[in-house]
């Protein structure tokens, strides 16, 4: 162990200055090297000897522990609390103890180092220092670790270097100084022509380092570079270099798009390049510049092209990525020129580095049109059983995007495209099957034609156990599959065999899926069964029979309501208690004291779920008279609603509201209005073997799902239950009945959800009262307590919030505990006109105190408070919510049909998609979706795609509005640097060898006093104003922080009075003057107050 | 500024050479290295030798067991600093002789001199493999004298 070996030795020696047994860097180096276990320890004893060795007077000593100190930093170890000795280092004369301090430096000092402050004269000395070593070190670390302060205070220094006769120090001083405007932009004017000058530097070194400045400034400003394109064009003709050249021609990239003249005149050279030149990297420079900005110049372009496809042929992968990356520009401009190496792209998406398959992968989306999607997605499918995980997901969503893009310009044969996406359903380990079922639904939606196809092709889909296996691989499939359940229920009059859907839709596998997606399996049993019934009845009866409603699809004027209707199914899953909530809360409403109506009530349950809050809202609304037999009205005017008069004649809901109670009570007594029920009873066909078959399969796999721990799930399955149950003892008792139920069902589940723009919504405009961003819950309680409220209230307002939310009474709530109840136990008809009469009465009370911002009718609504409701309806926030209060178990749109029905009418509808049908409300719901679907997929992209480079631009962002060439404008201020002469810097710079233009603060203040008497000199006078307040600024600064600001505030002070007394006589020689410094001496001097009043007067 | 950073990286990932053209701080440093090296080294040598990291663009390049890494501006040149890379090897390799990780690891102080002379604040400065040495052979002579 080498270190305890030096311990005794060091005892030994004590706390003598020079440390003969000091480990050295190599030392160090060997010793953290044999510590393969311990190296950390090692490394912090190693800090503490340095801590210890630093504090010595010995130069050498010193050196050696600052040398140790830097390579533990590099190797992530903190040296900030030696940066005092590393500037103690840094102004030793010996230039290889220098070198290292100034190495620590270059390497430890940030804006934060305290030290800073100690070092501008250091390096001041050190850049006017006659070693050039020393000089090419202090300005090595200044551009290294320059602060806006150092900026200020060194940039006339690192300027006058642009002068030194050794070229090595004017190339660094050109360097430097462009990293000191960038920390204090102000000097980059004043210095903006001698750096030109440097363009036409005898040594190429030199012009090479103007150059990568000036192009730097241009990039990020080019517009105020462009008067120097004439002298970076004959450098780009004569220029030797490849670095240079690689610069000039990238500032030319920046330079032509503002200036066509360029383009034309670059044509010559660059061409000439890409002709000759042998590197790579100029060639690719030329090349991004070509296809980056001159893409009007056909023939360079071309050129280009030709060399990129040598590129793209290139077997080494960096080279093949920047050509694919190049022509990814072109795909604006010239997407044949890129088409023709369509071959090689689509070779790239196999390749092994992700970068350019992702590069492929952008061009080929780009490439895509009408006649090569087929090919094109073949082929992108074709790549997914190769590609990675990541990139299979890029592809899959690659192929929906070109797909849906532009309202799907690209597709012509939509059941090819459904096929597709039932195959991108399948991909192992996709993440984008919920995109997928989006586009599902939303073809099914949109296309009529194809749903047949639809349920034919994404029948197999369902069937297939093995994708509702919850396994890695199958992460989002039930995403696809909730939509594909969805589908085939929607349209189960496709279905050619029932039995194995029904078989499949309950399958016990599907209780591995999240439980929105069973609930959505459970609804579509249902709709399965139902149509399953219907047809067969419909088959049966004679010609004018029950609608086979499905099949002609309603021509209903639409409903705001159903934009929802995509999302809608999973937004019902959000709130399933709430729904459950309802449920009781409807059935005590409505059926004030008819007891056997309950039955009815469950019957129609599901109906009255979906139709939630709305029903009892517009069934007060609508038929104020005769709101206690709201259920049968309900169903009446759901009925009447459809346009369908010979399809569903006004008997048939009286007919089934007939029906209904009679098996609904359990005892099965015959009922006295069974009347119209028998002037039906010739259309009744009774149920076949096969159906109750159906009915029995549902029923026996249904159980687990009515124990599931998923309310929504449970509930549906409980209904679904109930209803089967109810048909088959309607069944029972007369046969057909449960057929005609069924074929009830059927009617209802049979509306059809169309798409409706969500734009359509804005063009109903809420009324006066409503105030939609009004805040609905929290914040308003307090309010509301806080201006006098009963204490009763606030509990109210919280219950009131939420039935405003719901439209309904949320009153109620507390009193579904358990889902199961409400189909298992029926109140008695006290206690639920109790009940109904206590949500009654604090509802009524809220009303008084809240009625403006009641959404819902209830009777004792004013006729003004109806137009609140339908506002609801029209607000976005409250139609989402609808629809979220509003599960319905057969489909979203009833409970907006529903609602509509159920009030009578009464409600506006809106206009959007009635009163045209247009395609055009159509085509803008669809750019709204696809719009709302390229924004996620962008999102998505945004995750791949590469962070935005920020990092430079904000870095010229005090330089980018600064124009370095515009003479001082009016008001405009000269850089206000104290070290800053403030004639013109180049007057008296002569030959420029001996004279600093910068070093004439008082002399250079007198001059241009004089000068100030100049009728043309108007522009600097103000700026003499401007500057003048400034230095007042600074010498109050000064004066304040008196001694302890040792450089800078000083500085200014001192200079300032150095100012005045230079100033002083002249001004007092002068009359004339005296008349025109009058008025801004005055204001100087007022300012200046304790530094130098009455200086002038 | 187009050079932000020049990373040398033996193959366990540990940083033999670092040398910031910008001021950041040691932490962030730290955290860069780690997560750009990590990039690095995962990449096989079929793919291609640049990365988007952040708001760089990471070019690398393997020699044996080291990894020379440059973060530049999203503007840069890619090949230009590739090629710029293998020229900072080759002057390693003509001052060391047969340069190696070692000699880097013992030898930092030279490296960082050298790596001076061709890279000033982010600009290539100097190309050219007998000047650099010359340079900064001169340099380090002329404190030796001084001394």
């Amino acid at each position: 162990m080498r270190s305890s070996s030096m311990g005794p030795s060091k005892d030994r020696k004590g706390a003598t200055s020079i440390r003969l047994f000091q480990k050295n860097l190599r030392d160090m180096i060997t010793g953290i090297r044999s510590h393969k276990d311990k190296q950390k320890d090692f490394m912090n004893k190693c800090l503490q000897d340095i801590r210890a060795e630093v504090v010595s007077n010995d130069v050498r000593t010193k050196a050696v522990a600052i040398e140790k100190a830097t390579y533990l930093h590099s190797l992530g170890f903190n040296m900030n609390w030696a940066s005092f000795h590393v500037v103690e280092l840094m102004s030793t004369p010996n230039v290889k103890y220098k070198r290292v301090g100034y190495l620590a430096a270059t390497q430890s000092f940030g804006d934060d180092t305290d030290v800073v402050l100690l070092i501008p004269n250091l390096l001041k000395k050190d850049l006017a220092s006659p070693n050039p070593a020393e000089a090419a070190l202090a300005i090595s670390c200044l551009g290294n670790i320059v602060t806006p302060e150092l900026s200020q205070t060194l940039v006339a220094d690192v300027y006058s270097l642009l002068n030194n006769h050794k070229p090595d120090l004017r190339r660094r001083a050109c360097l430097c100084l462009y990293k000191c405007f960038l920390r204090y932009p102000e000097a980059l004017r004043p210095s903006f022509a001698r750096l030109t000058e440097c363009l036409e530097d005898d040594d190429q070194t030199v012009v090479q380092a103007a150059v990568t400045v000036l192009s730097e400034l241009a990039m990020h400003n080019p517009k105020t570079y462009l008067p120097l394109a004439p002298k970076f064009y004959k450098l780009l003709t004569t220029s030797s270099s490849n670095w240079m050249t690689i610069k000039l021609v990238k500032v030319f990239g920046a330079l032509t798009p503002l200036e066509p003249r360029l383009g034309k005149k670059l044509v010559g050279p660059l061409s000439e390049i890409l002709e000759t030149t042998s590197a790579k990297s100029l060639l690719y420079e030329c090349i991004r510049t070509v296809v980056m900005g001159m893409t009007t110049q056909e023939k360079v372009v071309r050129q280009a092209v030709d060399k990129l496809k040598d590129m793209l042929e290139d077997t080494d992968p960096n080279i093949k990525f920047l050509a694919l990356d190049a022509l990814t520009y072109l795909l604006e401009s010239h997407p044949r020129v890129v088409a023709e190496h369509k071959g090689n792209i689509f070779g790239c998406l196999d390749h092994e580095d992700t970068n350019i398959q992702y590069c492929a992968l952008k061009i080929v989306r780009g490439l895509v049109t009408k006649k090569t999607l087929m090919d094109t997605s073949a082929h992108l499918m074709g790549a997914m059983g190769k590609a990675a995980q990541r990139f299979r997901d890029e592809l899959v969503w690659s192929v929906v995007h070109i797909c849906q893009n532009d309202r799907y310009a690209l597709v012509t044969d939509f059941v090819w495209y459904l096929s597709v996406l039932a195959d991108l359903a399948r991909v192992p380990s996709s993440a984008h099957g919920g995109l997928v079922g989006e586009q599902l639904v939303d073809i099914c939606l949109r296309v009529e034609v194809v749903r047949e196809s639809a349920v034919a092709i994404l029948k197999p889909l369902l069937l297939d156990p093995a994708l509702l296996e919850p396994t890695d691989s199958n992460a989002t499939v039930p995403d696809a599959l909730k939509a594909i359940a969805w589908i085939v229920g929607e349209y189960a009059h496709f279905i050619p065999d029932h039995r194995e859907v029904i078989a499949a839709l309950s399958h016990p596998g599907v209780a591995n899926l999240p439980p929105h997606v069973q609930a959505v399996y459970v609804q579509a049993l249902l709709k399965v069964y139902a149509c399953a019934v219907a047809g067969h009845a419909g088959l049966i009866r004679p010609p004018p029979p029950a609608p086979p409603p499905s099949l002609a699809p309603f021509e209903r004027a639409p409903d705001p309501e159903l934009t929802a209707a995509t999302t809608a199914v999973d937004v019902a899953v959000e709130e399933p208690d709430e729904k459950a909530a309802e449920a009781p809360a409807y059935a005590s409403d409505s059926e004030a004291d008819e007891d056997k109506k309950v039955s009815v009530v469950q019957e129609v349950k599901q109906e009255a779920e979906e139709a939630g809050d709305d029903a009892e809202m517009g069934s007060g609304e609508a038929k104020d008279g005769e709101r206690e037999e709201t259920e049968e009205e309900g169903r009446e005017a759901e009925a009447d609603e459809k346009p369908e008069p010979e399809a569903l004649p006004r008997p048939e809901p009286l007919q089934e509201l007939a029906l209904a109670p009679a098996p609904a009570v359990p005892p099965m007594e015959p009922e006295p209005e069974s009347e119209p029920e028998e002037t039906h009873n010739a259309a009744l066909v009774p149920m076949t073997p096969y159906l109750s078959g159906l009915a029995e399969l549902i029923l026996d796999n249904l159980s687990p799902f009515c124990v599931s721990l998923h309310l929504e799930v449970r509930e549906r399955s409980c209904q679904l239950q109930t209803i089967l149950g109810l048909v088959s003892a309607a069944e029972a008792e007369t046969p057909g009945q449960g057929v005609a139920i069924m074929e009830q069902f059927a009617v209802v589940l049979a509306e059809e959800v169309q798409p409706v723009s969500a734009k359509a919504q804005r063009k109903v405009e809420p009324p006066a009262g409503l105030l939609l961003s009004a805040p609905l819950a929290k914040e308003w309680d307090s309010l509301l307590a806080s201006s006098g409220d009963e204490e009763s209230d606030d509990e109210r307002d919280d219950v009131g919030g939420k039935a405003r939310k719901k439209g309904k009474k949320g009153g109620k709530r507390d009193k579904s505990k358990d889902v199961t109840d409400l189909f298992t136990i029926k109140k008695s008809k006290e206690q639920i006109a109790k009940e109904e009469q206590e949500a009654r009465d604090m509802l009524q009370k809220h009303r008084e105190k809240m009625g403006n911002y009641y959404l819902g009718g209830e009777v004792t609504v004013p006729a003004g408070e109806t137009a609140g409701g339908k506002t609801k309806k029209r607000g976005k926030k409250g139609q989402q919510v609808e629809a979220i209060a509003a599960p319905a178990p057969p489909e979203p749109v009833m409970t907006a049909y529903m609602k509509q029905s159920l009030t009578g009418g009464k409600m506006a509808r809106p206009t959007i998609k009635g009163e045209s049908d247009s395609s055009d409300d159509e085509q803008s719901s669809g750019g709204r979706t696809v719009g709302t679907a390229r924004g996620r997929s962008a999102a998505g992209a945004g995750k791949v795609a590469y962070a935005p480079k920020n990092g430079a631009t904000s870095l010229h962002a005090g330089l980018g509005h600064y124009d370095p060439l515009k003479p001082l404008g009016r008001g405009e201020v000269m850089p206000a640097v104290e070290a800053y002469p403030t004639f013109d810097p180049y007057a008296n710079e002569g030959g420029g060898g001996g004279g600093n233009a910068f070093q004439a603060p008082a002399g250079g203040k007198g001059q241009r006093r004089q000068k100030h008497g100049g009728v043309a000199e108007d522009a600097p006078g103000r700026a003499e104003k401007r500057r003048a307040h400034e230095e007042k600024k600074k010498a109050q600064k000064a004066a304040k922080s008196a001694g302890a600001s040792a450089e800078g505030g000083l500085g200014a002070e001192q200079l300032d009075k150095k100012h005045k007394s230079a100033r002083k006589p002249k001004v007092e020689k002068s009359e004339k003057k005296e008349s025109k410094g009058d008025k801004r001496t005055k204001k100087v001097s007022s300012k200046m107050a304790g530094v130098s009043i009455g200086d002038d007067v | 500024m187009t050079i932000r950073f020049l990373l040398l990286v033996n193959k366990q990932g540990q940083t033999r050479l670092a040398s910031y053209n910008e001021m950041v701080p040691l932490d962030e440093r730290r955290q860069i290295e780690g997560e750009i090296v990590r990039k690095c080294l995962a990449r096989a040598d079929t793919q291609c030798s640049f990365v988007e990291h952040r708001n760089y663009k990471v070019i690398y390049r393997r020699y044996a067991s080291l990894f020379f890494i440059v973060g530049v501006d999203a503007e840069e040149n890619e090949l230009a600093i590739f090629e710029f890379i293998h020229c900072v090897v080759e002057t390693l390799d003509r001052h060391f002789g047969n340069v190696c990780e070692l000699d880097i690891m013992f030898h930092l102080d030279k490296a960082h001199y050298i790596l001076d002379e061709m890279v000033m604040n982010g600009a290539v400065v100097e190309t050219n493999k007998a000047i650099i040495l010359q340079l900064a052979t001169q340099y380090v002579r002329s404190g030796e004298e001084a001394n």
